[in-house]
């Protein structure tokens, strides 16, 4: 049997990059999905090439927040998995970071997050189920390029490991996952990209390779699942093992310029 | 040699402690908070000016960076200690708590940070300390999203910090464990002291922030320093909370 045959899942940010790969990863193994994203048309593109179900919603809009969970609720009769993923990227550092991108990036990444797992809690409960954020490794070791994105996922880290403190009686598992840089991701989808940008130069983590949207997809079916029941406040780095030496000559780099 | 401060919530405990302290190493000290006659008080007390400016309103706070710019002419080193504090479980939190806590917790943190960044990075050089506090690290399961937003705290100060080094600008997060008098005023009450089985005092915080302010903190840069007796050196069941 699939691993999570007949699991009712809700994935937020589901239309492209990792939550799209979370989408994909969590229908072919048999978890009846509904998924979020602001953009209809590649929801709906999701659904078709998943049988997924799409509900458009705005992580940013509280009613949103609260409609989707609902809308899912009743949809799939439950909810037995949660998946967090809906961010946004800002590329500026955190002096250089405006009150409108430190506004949208705490929003959605911090606050939003806190209101889906809130608006969750008693579904999860319910069902003895797992949620899943997805933060960064930024979140793990802050990278001034993305300052305010740094510290957003930094909270939110903390955001999941209380929650798994405070679910844990309930008997829900709450865990985050930190993905490096990853392709299909942040580095592919930021503003409006669609394509990965030239990334050459970049510093390789020891395994010599991006991190593939699969490869979190993987570590999120995982954490989600029986296998991981004793498995709950981690934060798990997905990252070619870029953690276990930083990226020295990237900082060095920017100290030079 | 550095020789003034920009001090944000000055008027409650482990800020005011920050303000005497400055004052008492001759720093010309303005400092902000949201209460006038305590504001007063410590202006008569230690001849530090206040400036009214509540961390929750943004406009108040930008005016505030250029009377402390005006005043003192350069800031020196920025402490960046308003806060609030919520408790309870994450379940029971609502929209307008956490919000609140986000705006004054991390995000006035932000933004005092910019702008005495900008400041310092022109006059050629500072030092920002951030509170933020022990929970940041360890996590405090009373005080979830109190804990959550600190975390982003101390990233603040890492990124200012490894922002500012070529710069002359340093940056480090002070974490302090249960003090009083602090964020619960001067009443233990429902509070456990840390391992060392005493609460910190806001003395204790201000003398750090002393130390990571002097020339022999030069090279301490970026860092995160616990205030915390031990609290979070090891798991001990006894004291954990």
């Amino acid at each position: 049997m699939p691993r999570h045959s007949l699991k009712r899942a809700f994935v937020t940010g589901g239309t492209s990059g990792i939550g799209e790969a979370v989408v994909v990863r969590l229908a072919s193994e048999g978890a009846h999905v509904v998924f979020t994203g602001r953009d209809a048309q590649r929801g709906e593109r999701v659904s078709t090439a998943t049988g997924a179900a799409f509900v458009r919603a705005d992580a940013l809009e509280p009613a949103a927040v609260i409609a989707s969970v609902g809308e899912a609720a009743a949809r799939l009769g439950g909810i037995d998995i949660a998946v967090l993923n809906a961010g946004v990227l800002c590329e500026a550092t955190l002096s250089d970071t405006t009150d409108e991108q430190w506004d949208t990036v705490i929003a959605t990444n911090l606050t939003a997050p806190f209101r889906y797992a809130r608006e969750l809690l008693p579904l999860l409960a319910a069902s003895g189920g797992a949620l899943v954020l997805v933060a960064s490794d930024a979140g793990v070791w802050s990278e001034t390029p993305i300052g305010a994105y740094s510290v957003s996922k930094r909270a939110a880290i903390m955001l999941a490991r209380m929650l798994a403190v405070e679910a844990g009686p309930l008997g829900v598992r709450v865990n985050a996952v930190c993905p490096g840089d990853t392709e299909p991701g942040m580095v592919t989808t930021v503003g409006g990209r669609e394509s990965l940008p030239d990334t050459s130069e970049w510093t390789r983590p020891p395994l010599g390779r991006l991190v593939h949207a699969r490869d979190v997809a993987s570590a999120v079916s995982f954490l989600a699942s029986d296998e991981a029941r004793v498995i709950t406040g981690v934060d798990l780095l997905v990252d070619g093992g870029m953690r276990a030496a930083l990226r020295a000559n990237t900082v060095a780099a920017e100290a030079a310029r | 040699m550095s020789r003034t401060a920009l001090v944000t919530g000055g008027t409650g405990g482990i800020g005011s402690a920050v303000v005497r302290r400055l004052r008492a190493a001759g720093r010309d000290v303005v400092f902000c908070g949201r209460d006038a006659a305590r504001g007063a008080a410590l202006e008569r007390a230690t001849g530090a000016v206040f400036y009214q400016a509540d961390a929750a309103d943004r406009s108040a706070c930008d005016a505030s960076v250029a009377f402390a710019l005006e005043r003192l002419g350069a800031v020196d080193l920025l402490v960046a200690n308003a806060g609030i504090l919520v408790a309870g479980p994450l379940a029971a939190t609502t929209d307008e708590q956490f919000d609140r806590l986000v705006e004054i917790n991390l995000t006035a943190a932000f933004r005092y940070g910019r702008a005495l960044f900008a400041a310092m990075r022109a006059q050629g050089g500072g030092s920002i300390a951030m509170i933020a506090s022990d929970s940041a690290i360890r996590g405090s399961h009373r005080i979830p999203a109190y804990s959550a937003v600190k975390a982003g705290v101390v990233a603040i100060a890492e990124l200012l910090g490894a922002e500012g080094a070529p710069h002359g600008i340093r940056a480090n997060a002070i974490c302090p464990g249960n003090t009083l008098p602090g964020m619960a005023g001067d009443d233990p009450t429902g509070w456990r002291p840390t391992a060392s089985g005493a609460f910190a005092t806001a003395d204790d915080v201000a003398a750090a922030v002393a130390f990571l302010a002097s020339p022999e903190a030069a090279h301490i840069n970026g860092a995160t320093l616990r205030i915390d007796g031990a609290t979070g050196a090891a798991l001990q069941s006894a004291t954990r909370s």
